[in-house]
């Protein structure tokens, strides 16, 4: 049985709050500390991605080919784990346990590179496991934000989290630069830091976050208690037809199937107007800098309006950059244009739709729920690229991106009056 | 929970950051030391991993790292230039070995020592005793008394391709830096322009989303003529625009004026006759990758698309449009150099061999034969006639 939060529970916890506005210095200091173990584990993750195709095709003098069978791994590994750690982190209650197991998996991939040093099958097996670790911890991670928050900030707990978690993504390339300024062509030296950082991620979480104490909710509310034999792949599947989280799953995967990856959308950008090599990361700089400017305003504005208007806005935002890459002379103040809808998109969208979901969700499904939902708008996006990058080829970059905006506006209106009814009801 | 697990809580934890940022950074300091040794003794023994291009004669405690600091666009005429613009035969008595007659320029891949070392040999005895150069690149290119020669240097996440053009004797007149991988170099016939193509992104012709630069330099003047993506495209007598441009494989005409190129836009490889003065390159032909004019200018050998990454070495008659599929079965990516006007140089993949496992081989140009090894252990060709 499915226990969504009735406006009964939202006047409860209200009542818990007297006068609580959503405001992100009231969020909770559990979403503070996740965020923080997700900001370190962000710059830990980070470093090492954005030098390891360099390390791999110039100091281990890797195959274009082989790097090209890594990347697939990488996109690959996460999608079964996910729904895994989610039921497991579900049932035993313990999705804190299960992120840290997530967290620490990462952590110790980073020692592992230093030891897998020049074997091609050791090195891909070291960063399958990394992002098994990620896998593993995602949904745990965001099934507690949402359960350690009062439900009208929602929103707001994932714009903050979202935020730090960005700027981790930031300072990590920024940290390699710097490691390999100091000591060039020492790669060594980046994995142990990684392996560093992460360490401390991991101490937050392991020692200052609880497991969230609202399942005892249900229990309470209930009578009958939600039973651990409640939570598994059957009530999983039950999950599935549940009205709005069935929408959610679709519209989600709909969306993400008509959005161009970025690392296309750069190339495109890249055709349409000449970038230096140097500058290149800028790019994914100024994207990443402008989602974790906009994370928390958007997330305190879908508190405000609701959720679904500024999401739709978010994808509203992508077309505007898509437009933009499309119709407008590219020059770098339009290039910055873009970018800044771009990130702005992911502000609106990313943590809203989970908080969207939480809210859809029953408690003690949650994390399974997050999993389910994140693996379907990841195989989606995984699809979404391999189509574009079909579609390029056939009719050119300007003519598949004309396709995926005429693709995205019409999910756009089929799924706005849809989501409407099904979450009014 | 009790105050003081809590102490004891953020005790453990301070001991942890305590530990990490300690660990953290003496690592990187020792990495630091550990990176200035190396290149230190990279200076006496170079390695492949560093295929910056050493003078020839420069004193060894050069460190490596020389070509970098070089101003982005040095000078373009040293005073050795003149003495490439002498009409003399050039004496290339480097080893005591004539090279006055026919010769071939190409890279070692055999002899461990000096892998990616210019090599000199005599057409008629390559295989036999090679001149070494101390200069080492990932693609060379002889003719008319210079050279071009491609090497990459790497820019914290990037790589960047250094084209040092050399003269007679290979010492470096002058260098051009690009962004991207080096992959394809050409010299004009006569000595006056050079081009050469580099990898923007993707790193191989097999990717669907690589994208070239091809730049034209004036090797007499000394000046880059920049990218090919600026000349205006012609096709049957239109102009035409697309964001798409790609050029590679640069070959030029005697009257090195002309040339011919592979464009490709909309996914479609095409065959372009360029020419240099009018700035113009119009399109002649459909398939083509990586042309390699014939002496006599009437045929053009290029590597055809069968499939994704796999290339058929073909030749294409000027007159006729006629093709034909040389001997060679295994698939070629590389740009075929003429050994005269009935055969056709160019580098093969040996996969059994250690990396770089290459070797030169040589088919007859009439689709008769098969491919014979013709220098094994050397790569990027180039005749001297």
């Amino acid at each position: 049985m499915y226990q969504a939060e009735t406006p009964a529970d939202l006047l409860k916890k209200k009542r818990k709050l007297p006068g609580s506005r959503s405001s992100w210095t009231r969020v909770a200091s559990t979403v503070f500390l996740l965020g923080t173990t997700s900001l370190l584990t962000d710059i830990s993750s980070e470093m090492v991605s954005a030098m390891l195709p360099l390390y791999l095709l110039v100091a281990l003098r890797f195959s274009p080919f082989q790097v090209g069978v890594m990347d697939g791994l990488y996109q690959g590994a996460t999608v079964l784990v996910r729904v895994m750690s989610g039921l497991v982190a579900d049932r035993w209650r313990r999705p804190k346990q299960v992120a840290a197991v997530g967290y620490g998996l990462s952590a110790v991939c980073k020692l592992g590179l230093l030891i897998a040093s020049s074997s091609w099958t050791a090195i891909a097996g070291v960063m399958l496991l990394d992002r098994v670790g990620k896998g593993i911890r995602t949904a745990p991670r965001d099934a507690m934000i949402a359960a350690s928050s009062q439900p009208e900030q929602l929103a707001t707990a994932f714009g903050v989290h979202r935020a730090m978690d960005t700027a981790g993504a930031m300072i990590g390339p920024l940290l390699a630069v710097a490691i390999l300024s100091i000591a060039p062509e020492q790669y060594d030296a980046i994995f142990v830091v990684s392996f560093c950082v992460a360490l401390i991620g991991l101490a937050v979480i392991v020692l200052f976050v609880d497991n969230p104490a609202d399942r005892a909710v249900d229990e309470s509310e209930d009578g009958s208690s939600v039973s651990q034999a409640a939570v598994s792949l059957r009530s999983m599947i039950a999950l599935l037809w549940q009205a709005e989280f069935r929408t959610l799953i679709i519209v989600g995967s709909a969306l993400a199937l008509v959005t161009v990856s970025d690392s296309l959308l750069y190339l495109v950008l890249r055709q349409r107007m000449t970038i230096p090599n140097g500058l290149f990361p800028l790019l994914y700089v100024v994207t990443a800098l402008m989602f974790m400017i906009f994370a928390i305003p958007a997330g305190w504005l879908a508190d405000r309006i609701g959720h679904k208007p500024v999401f739709f806005l978010g994808y509203g935002l992508l077309a505007g950059a898509y437009g933009i890459l499309l119709v407008l002379q590219m020059n770098y103040l339009t290039a910055v244009l873009m970018l800044i809808l771009l990130g702005s998109y992911y502000a609106a969208t990313d943590g809203v739709f989970m908080a969207m979901a939480s809210r859809v969700l029953p408690t003690h499904l949650r994390t399974t729920g997050l999993a389910l939902l994140t693996t379907g708008t990841g195989l989606a996006r995984l699809l979404a690229s391999t189509l574009y990058g079909i579609v390029w080829s056939w009719f050119g970059a300007e003519r598949a991106l004309m396709i995926f905006i005429g693709g995205l506006v019409a999910v756009l209106l089929l799924a706005w009056p849809t989501v409407q009814r099904v979450l009014e009801n | 929970m009790s105050a003081s697990s809590n102490n004891v809580k953020k005790l453990v934890f301070l001991l942890i950051t305590l530990l990490c940022v300690v660990v953290a950074v003496l690592y990187t300091r020792f990495a630091a030391r550990t990176a200035n040794v190396t290149v230190g003794n990279l200076a006496s023994a170079p390695t492949v991993q560093s295929l910056s291009v050493v003078p020839l004669g420069s004193p060894s405690a050069n460190p490596p790292a020389h070509s970098q600091r070089e101003p982005l666009q040095r000078p373009l005429v040293s005073p050795l230039a003149s003495r490439s613009d002498n009409p003399a035969p050039p004496s290339h008595e480097l080893g005591g070995q004539s090279q006055a007659k026919p010769h071939l320029v190409a890279l070692n891949l055999r002899d461990s020592a000096e892998l990616g070392k210019v090599t000199l040999s005599a057409l008629d005895a390559v295989d036999g005793p090679r001149t070494t150069i101390n200069l080492r690149c990932e693609k060379i290119y002889f003719a008319a008394h210079k050279g071009i020669c491609l090497s990459r240097e790497i820019r914290g996440f990037s790589a960047r391709t250094v084209a040092t053009l050399v003269d007679a004797n290979f010492q470096p007149l002058s260098s051009v830096r690009t962004d991207g991988i080096p992959t394809r170099a050409r010299i004009s016939p006569d000595g006056r322009y050079a081009a050469f193509t580099v990898f923007v992104s993707g790193h191989s012709y097999a990717d669907a989303q690589m994208s070239t630069a091809t730049l034209l330099l004036d090797a007499a003047a000394g000046a880059s003529l920049g990218n090919l993506e600026e000349f205006k495209v012609l096709q049957d007598g239109n102009v035409i625009k697309s964001l798409d441009f790609n050029y590679w494989g640069v070959t030029f005409q005697h009257d090195s004026n002309f040339f011919y190129a592979t464009l490709r836009t909309g996914g479609v490889n095409y065959l372009v006759h360029g020419d240099i003065k009018a700035k113009t390159v119009t399109v002649t032909y459909r398939g083509v990758e990586c042309p390699s004019l014939s002496p006599d200018e009437s045929r053009i050998a290029f590597k055809k698309m069968i499939s994704r990454g796999n290339w058929r070495l073909t030749v294409l008659n000027l007159t006729t449009f006629e093709e034909i599929p040389l001997a060679e079965t295994r698939s070629v990516d590389d740009q075929a150099e003429w050994l005269d006007n009935d055969h056709v140089l160019y580098t093969r993949l040996e996969p059994a061999a250690p990396p770089p496992g290459m070797s030169i081989m040589v088919v007859s140009a009439d689709g008769s034969g098969q491919a014979k090894l013709f220098a094994k252990g050397a790569a990027s060709p180039a005749v001297v006639r």
